[in-house]
Order: structure tokens, then C-alpha cells, then sequence
């Protein structure tokens, strides 16, 4: 086969066709590739090569509930075939879909439908979660919603004191389009049987 | 060389890297972005265009595609796409796809770059790091902790 050498453009036009499973796989190929597969021009790529806004819509995820935890289903931008991912949440807890933005999803935990503990955002595909801390969480509140603020570039969680992430952390696992909007964590929230 | 035909299309010629001449329609030439700016800045008034990047056996694969697409309108989509599904497996391997995408890049044609960059992106898919390092002489640069912190972080990803 010789020496072939791939430009950097050609790499980044196949890498950013790629679904997310085999996008995660690939970041042990080389310290470039995997730097580049983690980076926000790479991100930028890859929404550029997904479905527009309006299509997105109806492959928002549905969760629903299952003996030994949530399971997330219907995922778009992912490839045909992929199994739908599992959350691990304690059963005995109760847990509330805030929403989904990004492809990252926000749920509230609880002892009950009324009260809520903790809140945490999850990348349901790289299975990192994080617990938002430091928030001063009314233990009554129903009504939060997550979304994605293109002006600050930043996720919130709305009804909460503003929380932002490091973007940096977060980047990482953000492969799913950004096109959808809090609209989609609406949709999320039609769709799930808690 | 700038000729007509009876049908007064204008011709172009083009030159690949090893000398090889390809006379096609103007409008089939303009598919490439590159081509198109050239011919607009008078470069194929005498002569032929050169492709210094591009080898006649891979110039004559773009030069189908392109008489192709610039022959079929939006009617015949489904059609065009079962051309595309052929014109792709007809490159056969991975080598001879990567240079036609290379070609496609310099060429500026964006439809073909999509469409080898979803072939070859299908093709790796489900491939292990190792085989894909194979295909594109890819050096594993990791250190045998930097390796390990990486599969551990994208362990899922292997399941």
C-alpha cells in the first residue's frame, strides 16, 4: 500500500461522518486524531453534516423506564442499528426528565414526584454524569427545564440559580446536534413514562 | 484550447499530473469549483488546464461523476443516487477512494467529496483502531499510559 498519507481536511470530512460509538473508538488511534475528535472545530463539523433543525425534531430521544433503570431511545444523528443507551439511575429513587439539549440529558432526583435532591446532566452515550453542585435546589420545584443558550454559549438550568458548565469537560461528549433547542427537552418531556 | 461543438457546448481541456488530455463540456468541467474559477479568470483561453494533483486514471473516475451530475436534475434523484452507490463500489478499495477524495478536495467538488467521505467513513466503522492505523499508515504516537487513560475514558465505545 505505500505511503499513504492523509491530508488533514480529508481526515476531518470522513471522521465527521462518522456515528459517535466509532467517533469514541478512534480517539486511541493517534494523540492528533484524538486531540482533533475532542475539539470544538470538530464539533462545528459534524453539526454542519446533520439533519437541519426542523427533521431533528422527531428523532429526539424518549426515555422510558424499564425494571432496572431508564433507557433512552430513538436517538437521531446516530447510525441505524445502534442500541439504544442505558441510564443508570438507583430504581428506588424517583427521576424526573428535566430535558435534553445537545444530546446531553438533565434529570432530577427524588425521594418522590415532589421532591427534589439533586439534579444531574448526563452524557447518556459516554455514561460521564455530573451532579450540578452548589446550587441551591428548592426541594419543591417542579417545574426546571435545560437547555442551551447560543448567546452565552452555555447550558442552563432554568427555575434554578444559573449554573454553568466548563465547556471544555463538556465538549467532549457533545455529538449530537445543537440544533436542538429546549423545545426538544418539551418534546422529552411529552415522551416519558416515569 | 477553448473549442465548440455542433451543439455549441464549449469544450475544455484538461491535463492531469501525467500528461494525460481529457476534453469534456464546459459545464461538466464546472462541476469542480476550482476549474470553474479558472475558466472565469481566462485559464482556459489557451491551452489546456493542468491538474498538477490529479493522475488521469483518478481524473477520468471525476470526469464521470461529473458528466453524470451535471446531466441529471432533481428529478432523477433516486436515480443519481443509485449511479453514486455503483460509481463508489466501482473504486473498489480504500486506496483508490482516498485518492479520488483527494482529487475531490482539490477539485473542489463537494458532492463527490461527500460522497466517498460517507463510503469511506462506512467502510472504518466498525473497525478496530489498530486496523484502521493499518490503512492509513496511522503511528500510534500514545505512550503505554496515555493509551491505556484513552481506552479506559471511550471503554463503551469497544462494547
Amino acid at each position: 500500500m505505500g505511503n499513504l498519507t492523509l491530508p488533514s481536511v480529508i481526515v476531518e470530512e470522513i471522521l465527521a461522518m462518522l456515528p459517535i460509538k466509532s467517533i469514541h473508538r478512534f480517539r486511541q488511534l493517534s494523540k492528533s486524531w484524538s486531540s482533533f475528535l475532542v475539539s470544538s472545530e470538530f464539533q462545528k463539523l459534524r453539526n454542519n453534516n446533520s439533519t437541519p433543525p426542523e427533521t431533528n425534531l422527531e428523532k429526539i430521544l424518549q426515555c422510558s423506564a424499564v425494571n432496572d433503570g431508564y433507557v433512552i431511545e430513538s436517538l437521531g444523528c446516530l447510525g441505524k442499528g445502534e442500541e439504544p443507551v442505558r441510564l443508570q439511575f438507583p430504581t428506588d429513587k424517583y427521576v424526573r426528565f428535566l430535558g435534553s439539549c445537545n444530546g446531553l440529558v438533565c434529570v432530577a432526583v427524588g425521594d418522590n414526584e415532589s421532591v427534589v435532591e439533586e439534579i444531574v446532566v448526563c452524557n447518556p452515550f459516554t455514561g460521564i454524569y455530573r451532579k450540578l453542585q452548589d446550587i441551591d435546589i428548592d426541594r419543591r420545584i417542579c417545574a426546571c427545564g435545560f437547555g442551551y443558550d447560543s448567546t452565552a454559549d452555555d447550558y442552563k438550568v432554568n427555575k434554578l440559580p444559573f449554573f454553568r458548565f466548563g465547556e471544555r469537560e463538556w465538549t467532549n461528549g457533545l455529538y449530537l446536534s445543537r440544533d436542538v433547542r429546549v423545545g426538544a427537552g418539551l418534546l422529552l418531556l411529552g415522551g416519558r413514562h416515569v | 484550447m477553448s473549442i465548440t461543438t455542433e451543439n455549441n457546448e464549449k469544450m475544455i481541456t484538461l491535463m492531469s499530473s501525467d500528461g494525460e488530455e481529457f476534453v469534456v463540456e464546459e459545464a461538466v468541467a464546472a462541476q469542480s469549483q476550482t476549474i470553474k474559477h479558472l475558466i472565469e479568470d481566462g485559464c482556459s483561453t489557451e491551452g489546456s488546464i493542468p491538474l498538477p494533483n490529479v493522475t488521469g486514471r483518478v481524473l477520468s473516475e471525476v470526469i464521470q461523476y461529473c458528466k453524470k451530475h451535471s446531466s441529471s436534475d432533481d428529478k432523477e434523484e433516486k436515480e443519481l443516487e443509485a449511479w453514486d452507490a455503483e460509481f463508489v463500489k466501482a473504486a473498489d478499495d480504500h486506496v483508490a477512494l482516498t485518492d479520488l477524495m483527494m482529487a475531490a478536495n482539490f477539485l473542489d467538488i463537494k458532492g463527490l467529496l461527500d460522497l466517498v467521505a460517507q463510503t469511506l467513513a462506512n467502510m472504518i466503522t466498525g473497525k478496530s483502531p489498530e486496523e484502521v492505523r493499518r490503512m492509513w499508515n496511522i503511528k500510534n504516537d500514545f505512550t503505554p499510559e496515555e493509551a491505556e487513560k484513552v481506552r479506559k475514558e471511550n471503554q463503551w465505545a469497544f462494547e
